[in-house]
């Protein structure tokens, strides 16, 4: 049996004990709307299944080209008695394209920037549970930032080498590329403020690479959701101590894009815009149709290079 | 493209009885045959498509498999199964009960059929012991953990049926009707069977104290 905070069990059980039965439903009921909020998928979770789905409504066309199931997109006549017989053919690409897009455009909607930061599940919320969603996500109380020298971690020189970021070969690789370690330290934008603590655990323990697998896959949700909601505490920097550490467990592409745009955004709050727009600009340049590519550019590091163009624009009177 | 050909169902007394809940002592909670949602009355129609659902329901089906115990390295690949197989039965879908009634019994037999791997190949993943990163994210975080915790450890303590009242009424708020409809019971007895487990929530908890001390 797993063993909690006295907290949480302590408020329902006193409410068990003392409140009358109007009292205690009411203490059920948010706890059951905390435990809801707490299993509701993070944007990172979601786009790791868009993307699989997309790849196995692909691979479902067989080899001459005609689909094996029936997956057009189909609409549902519901008319008591009747049940429609949808054509199996036609469309399956083009509705798995669909599918993909819209999952990975929508519904992983990493359209932060300066967009509302909805919170898991609010996107999609009957009214009474995204109040408690609300409350859930601005319990947290905005933290004060005292910012350490900008530095970063130590990272072992176990990643391949990254290829050239140029267009070109950022056009032609189908996944995000991982970063290389020997590159770091030119291109990659430093850290800012590890905090003493992860700065010592790093040093004290000594940071391997988790293997490919499940457990890495899990091990990346979870830091990139931690570091998401230290970012919607209002903690930047602890956001990028958790993105560093990641990094440096998890050095492959694995979901490479939603970590440097969370990183992005992440610069973007601890007041790094110039880390952020040399990084911003590194997605675009790589994925420029990218689903994250609006709210990115709506990030300080888009309105940076915007400011930039426009005064490259005022200063040369030619138009 | 050629318009889709309709044809007349009925629900045979036969399956009707494998849909339902058996009357005897304990709850049966047959398999929810999903090409013949249970005979009730015709829901307003609303054509749909699966992309639709996909969006307006990715976070139930994913909160309900977790709520169903499937464990986390686990739950892309049932999330994965719901959804593709929405897609192939949508067309087969015939709108007697709500969406989330019918995505919540795809959930539910994704979910057994994981827990039945799970016993027959007896593995389970976790996480490995030697991550650095023991820090706590942000104190709501923990909040929502304890909460969650606590409801999966008293839903181990249920048996199944009781458990898919619980998570589907009481966590997912699926209406009385849905609710009914999921179980194959009329919806009066979900009220009586929801205050029912509301008060098995209350003696658990106050037993729960007692065991620790």
């Amino acid at each position: 049996m797993s063993r909690y905070s006295n907290d949480v069990a302590d408020a329902l059980e006193q409410a068990a004990r003392v409140a009358d039965e109007a009292g205690f439903d009411a203490a059920l009921d948010h706890l059951l709307a905390q435990a809801r909020v707490e299993a509701t998928p993070d944007r990172g979770f979601r786009a790791m299944v868009d993307a699989r789905l997309l790849d196995e409504l692909v691979a479902s066309t067989g080899a001459s080209g005609t689909p094996r199931s029936g997956g057009k997109r189909l609409t549902a006549a519901r008319v008591s008695g009747v049940r429609p017989v949808a054509p199996r053919t036609t469309g399956w690409l083009r509705a798995a394209r669909g599918l993909g897009l819209v999952g990975v455009g929508v519904a992983l909607g990493f359209v932060w920037g300066r967009a509302p930061r909805a919170l898991p599940g609010e996107l999609v919320t009957p009214p009474r549970r995204t109040e408690q969603t609300s409350e859930a996500s601005q319990a947290a109380p905005r933290a004060i930032l005292e910012l350490a020298p900008v530095e970063r971690l130590e990272l072992p020189s176990t990643a391949a080498p990254r290829p050239s970021q140029s267009a070109e070969s950022a056009a032609q690789t189908q996944t995000t590329p991982a970063p290389s370690r020997a590159d770091d330290a030119s291109s990659r934008p430093r850290a800012a403020s590890a905090d003493a603590s992860t700065r010592k655990r790093a040093g004290a323990h000594e940071i391997r690479e988790l293997p490919a697998g499940a457990d890495s896959l899990r091990f990346v949700l979870e830091q990139l959701r931690k570091a998401q909601l230290f970012l919607r505490a209002g903690e930047p920097a602890r956001a990028i101590a958790t993105l560093d550490l990641l990094d440096a467990r998890v050095p492959g592409p694995m979901l490479q894009e939603e970590r440097e745009v969370t990183r992005t955004f992440a610069l973007c709050d601890a007041g790094e815009t110039a880390l952020a727009a040399s990084l911003a600009a590194r997605i675009l340049a790589r994925s420029p149709d990218s689903a994250y590519a609006v709210s990115v550019r709506d990030s300080c590091a888009g309105k940076a290079k915007l400011l930039e163009e426009l005064r490259e624009r005022t200063s040369n009177p030619r138009r | 493209m050629s318009s889709p050909g309709i044809e007349k169902t009925q629900v045979s007394s036969d399956e009707r009885g494998r849909i339902a809940c058996g009357a005897s002592t304990h709850w049966r909670l047959e398999r929810l045959d999903l090409d013949r949602a249970p005979r009730g009355p015709a829901s307003v129609s609303v054509p749909i498509s699966s992309e639709q659902l996909y969006r307006e329901h990715f976070d139930f089906v994913c909160r309900t498999l977790r709520h169903l115990g499937v464990l986390e390295p686990t739950l892309p690949d049932a999330a994965q199964e719901v959804w593709l197989t929405v897609h192939r039965q949508l067309s087969a879908f015939e709108g007697r009960s709500s969406h989330r009634t019918w995505l919540f019994g795809i959930a539910l037999n994704v979910a057994r059929h994981q827990r039945r791997s799970r016993r027959r190949h007896q593995r389970l993943t976790a996480l490995p012991e030697d991550l650095p990163d023991g820090s706590p994210g942000p104190d709501h975080v923990q909040v929502g953990r304890e909460a969650s915790g606590l409801v999966q450890e008293f839903l181990a303590t249920l048996d199944e049926p009781r458990r898919v009242l619980f998570i589907s009424h009481l966590l997912e708020e699926l209406s009385a009707e849905e609710t009914a409809e999921l179980l194959g019971i009329e919806r009066r007895l979900v009220y009586h069977r929801v205050r029912d487990l509301r008060q098995t929530f209350k003696r658990w908890l106050l037993s729960r104290r007692g065991a620790r001390r």
